[in-house]
């Protein structure tokens, strides 16, 4: 009996003793961060990329988190998950990076030093809630970064609900974090943006605000998150672009003259980097009142045509620009919501008033995949540079026909080491069935079915979208010889010859270091008016097309500047895993019979044929 | 071990039980995320719009708080109705190759069960670009869960001679453990209980195994949680064996 009870007190010692020692490995094995990451592209792992812009440290990186303690509740991982990323990249720089946790609420006087730091570096207001009740208090999600006399901040908040769900947080923080340090390592970067602003009429000013503006705003914000602002550049009048510019966006350009064009040539022969974004008409101004949403729903717009005066420049670097419009029936149909429809909620069987989406052509609009229907590659989209490559789908409205002309290369001849001047690239184009509409005077008439009205068919073919021309180039203005300065004269407004620039650089016949010139067969894709004009089109589909293309221009501009380091750490993020909700509903009865039908089937059938098998082996069994 | 793990499985798949648990398992999930929307969100994969299968993923938990337990409050209850438990621990066997054959069976089960969810993600592949690593990765986590409720529920069973008793009581402890950590529940509990709370979770680390990433310390937790189950279970058939 002793023994028994002795027997039963020592398994319940036993049965102790191992909850404890679980609990204490757990607790002690919980801070291992060994992590096996089975996702496709990796994403979240810290990718090589920015393990690479770590270990480029050359001098100590600090970044000071300064984040709240306790958090509200639905962001209670946020210390834990930015400490795992942080750690990353400390490993990943060889002890260049370095980084510390304050909480300003338990550091007396943090909070009113911190406030006056440029910009300051405030809390802000977060709702949450204690056992069941709402308050609001405010917190710090900050992180500052400190590389020598450059110092860059990021609120945490600017990931919007990517904050609030850690598997989008986790994969988000590593371009966040890297392209902050190549924004410290790199203050001298500078873009430049050559554009036109405008007073919107009193009647738009609610829409568009009443100050002057090109409709940039969203671009530039885009860009200063990760490099300096881009400053506003004036080429009007032969102005020499300032030499600290490294890129120049030529937005919209209209009405170029000699003297501007020769200040681009000389900027691009400087080994610059140039982006023409590229109209032959302006669907949309600023300044004038009109019609635009009824225009792009009816296919019937007035626009204004654009002489932008950089054909015969374009053309000498193997670039064509002609008149007219690219249609590519093929691409231009997307997914509308369209009138609202009382159907059955299949979730609660009731009716209700719900949206119908419905494949509808838009007019002017080109929606170009990578992948079709059956996920095989499109080709549309090159490899050759991976700023455009694995966007998966672009949105480019009302393009301006481009074609190459690789007899350019050939007229350039080939530099000091032999090699050809002049490398021609098209990094995406239509489908092999586009055409080009031409312009009725200033009236765009394009069909919602593309091929009304179209142009013989021996004229179809596909059309580059985005054209890269790289090397060192001759100049276009080559033998050609004026005055005292030896420059194309400057001219005003109104015709006048104005006066020489003084003092300006020696002129350049021949590219003195490789540079780039890109060319976006549209402007109007990463004009903040545009995603007004789509949204009012209530296409998800071109909307989200639209911001791909413009991610796409940024990820030029990342590469030109700072090279494709941010943009391979942000390609993993951009990969298309949508599916065709048109093409599933389709097939709605067959996917369901497949996920509940089928199983269900093979059950039963497994069943039975289990109970025959047993009932035979039982009988021989009993035979036996 | 493993002939007590065949015995068991085969016991299962001779019993209706098992057939009403594999179809309900599979409807359920299928339903939840093809027909009606996951409870609560009405998400399905005709409105989600693209490939990840994590919100399907998600309602592994949930079905198990119910299935699972049903499934195991049979292993034990029965044998300690009908009293060959006894018998069972005459044989040349140990205590805790018993309750790990148990454990085996009920694991292949909940392994046959996950097997039937594969035209799921095959299907889904057919339409969009799949990433299959957290399809694996959420293989994985459905089976480590499923395994710590069947340990749960053996230990449940082996205290409790009803069946009826075992699966509410184990039912309850695998509902608390999913609900605990989970933000919403998060905002109705004081402050300072976050944190054991989130320590605790099983949605959480079931979410994070399920994006594809396999942590060490996630996988560790849920396999010493069943081991202590388990060790727990064979104490009670030693002390058993004592009495």
């Amino acid at each position: 009996m002793a023994n028994a009870r002795s027997r039963f007190w020592s398994n319940i010692l036993g049965a102790v003793l191992t909850v404890v020692i679980a609990v204490l490995a757990n607790f002690a094995l919980g801070g291992v961060s060994l992590q096996l990451d089975l996702t496709e592209d990796q994403r979240y792992t810290l990718p090589d990329a920015a393990r690479r812009v770590a270990a480029r440290l050359e001098d100590t990186l600090t970044v000071t988190a300064y984040i709240s303690e306790p958090l509200p509740s639905y962001l209670e991982f946020v210390p834990r998950a930015l400490q795992t990323r942080l750690e990353e990249f400390a490993a990943a720089s060889g002890g260049k990076f370095q980084f510390e946790f304050r909480a300003p609420e338990n550091e007396p006087g943090l909070a009113a030093e911190l406030e006056k730091q440029t910009p300051p570096i405030k809390p802000y207001p977060l709702a949450d809630f204690v056992q069941g009740r709402q308050t609001t208090g405010s917190y710090y999600l900050w992180m500052v970064f400190r590389y020598g006399e450059q110092v860059a901040s990021y609120h945490l908040l600017e990931m919007r609900e990517a904050l609030a769900r850690e598997g989008e947080f986790l994969r988000l923080l590593p371009f966040q974090i890297a392209a902050k340090i190549v924004k410290v390592q790199n203050p001298g970067a500078q873009i430049g943006i050559v554009s036109e602003k405008k007073q919107p009429p009193p009647e738009l000013a609610q829409q568009l605000g009443r100050d002057p503006s090109d409709g940039l705003a969203q671009l530039r914000e885009v860009i200063g998150r990760h490099l300096p602002p881009p400053r506003d550049v004036q080429l009007k009048h032969g102005t020499q672009i300032p030499d600290d510019i490294d890129a120049l966006i030529v937005y919209k350009p209209e009405g170029l003259g000699e003297a501007e064009v020769f200040e681009l040539d000389q900027f691009l022969l400087k080994g610059r980097n140039v982006i023409v974004l590229l109209d032959n008409f302006s669907i949309f101004d600023v300044d004038r009142v009109q019609d635009w949403q009824r225009g792009l729903q009816t296919g019937n717009m007035n626009v204004r045509p654009l002489q932008h005066g950089l054909s015969e420049w374009l053309a000498h670097h193997g670039i064509v620009a002609g008149p007219g419009v690219v249609e590519d029936p093929a691409a231009s149909a997307a997914s509308v919501s369209m009138n609202m429809e009382v159907r059955q909620d299949p979730a609660t069987q009731r009716m209700v008033l719900a949206p119908v989406e419905r494949r509808k052509g838009l007019p002017g609009l080109l929606l170009l995949a990578e992948r079709d229907r059956d996920r095989k590659s499109t080709g549309q989209f090159s490899d050759a540079s991976p700023a455009l490559a694995g966007l998966g789908r672009v949105c480019m409205p009302f393009a301006t026909p481009l074609q190459i002309d690789e007899s350019a290369i050939a007229k350039q001849g080939a530099d000091a080491d032999g090699k050809p001047r002049l490398k021609l690239e098209t990094l995406v184009r239509t489908s092999a069935d586009a055409f080009v509409r031409a312009l009725d005077k200033d009236q765009l008439v394009i069909w919602t079915d593309g091929a009304v009205n179209a142009p013989d068919k021996s004229t179809w073919g596909s059309r580059p979208l985005v054209v890269q021309a790289s090397g060192r180039p001759r100049s276009f203005f080559l033998g050609k010889k004026w005055g005292e300065d030896d420059r194309p004269p400057r001219k005003g407004p109104d015709g006048t010859t104005l006066p020489a620039m003084p003092g300006g650089p020696a002129r350049l016949d021949e590219a003195s270091a490789p540079g780039q010139l890109w060319v976006f067969a549209d402007s109007d894709f990463c004009c903040d008016y545009t995603g007004l004009t789509t949204r009012n089109l209530s296409s998800q589909e071109a909307m989200a097309g639209i911001s791909l293309m413009t991610a796409g221009l940024v990820n030029v501009l990342d590469g030109m500047m700072v090279g494709d380091d941010l943009v391979e750490i942000r390609r993993p993020n951009i990969k298309d895993r949508s599916v065709n909700t048109s093409e599933i509903e389709e097939v709605r009865g067959s996917i369901l019979w497949w996920v509940l039908g089928f199983p269900s089937v093979l059950l039963i059938g497994f069943g039975v044929v289990w109970g025959i098998a047993r009932r035979v082996a039982t009988r021989i069994s009993a035979s036996e | 071990m493993m002939t007590i793990a065949w015995k068991e499985l085969r016991s299962f798949l001779n019993s209706p039980i098992a057939y009403i648990f594999l179809i309900a398992f599979t409807a359920w999930m299928a339903g939840s995320y093809f027909v009606w929307g996951k409870v609560g969100q009405g998400v399905t994969f005709f409105s989600v719009g693209n490939t990840a299968l994590d919100v399907y993923f998600s309602l592994v938990p949930q079905a198990f708080v119910l299935l699972v337990p049903a499934m195991a409050m049979r292993l034990w209850p029965d044998e300690l109705k009908s009293g060959t438990v006894e018998l069972l621990l005459t044989y040349p066997v140990r205590s805790w190759q018993v309750v790990c054959g148990k454990f085996l069976a009920g694991l292949a089960l909940i392994a046959i069960g996950l097997c039937f969810t594969l035209p799921v993600p095959l299907v889904v592949s057919g339409y969009g670009e799949m990433d299959w690593g957290p399809v694996f990765g959420a293989y994985i986590a459905s089976l480590l869960v499923g395994g710590a409720f069947l340990s749960i529920g053996l230990f449940m069973g082996a205290l409790c001679s009803e069946q009826v008793t075992a699966f509410i009581v184990t039912a309850a402890l695998c509902l608390l453990l999913v609900l605990m950590g989970d933000t919403l529940i998060n905002l109705f509990i004081p402050r300072e209980l976050h944190a054991f709370s989130n320590a605790l979770s099983f949605s959480s680390r079931f979410t994070y195994l399920g994006r594809g990433v396999v942590d060490f310390a996630d996988t560790f937790y849920f396999t010493s949680f069943t081991a202590v189950f388990l060790i727990l279970n064979t104490t009670v058939l030693e002390t058993r064996k004592g009495v």
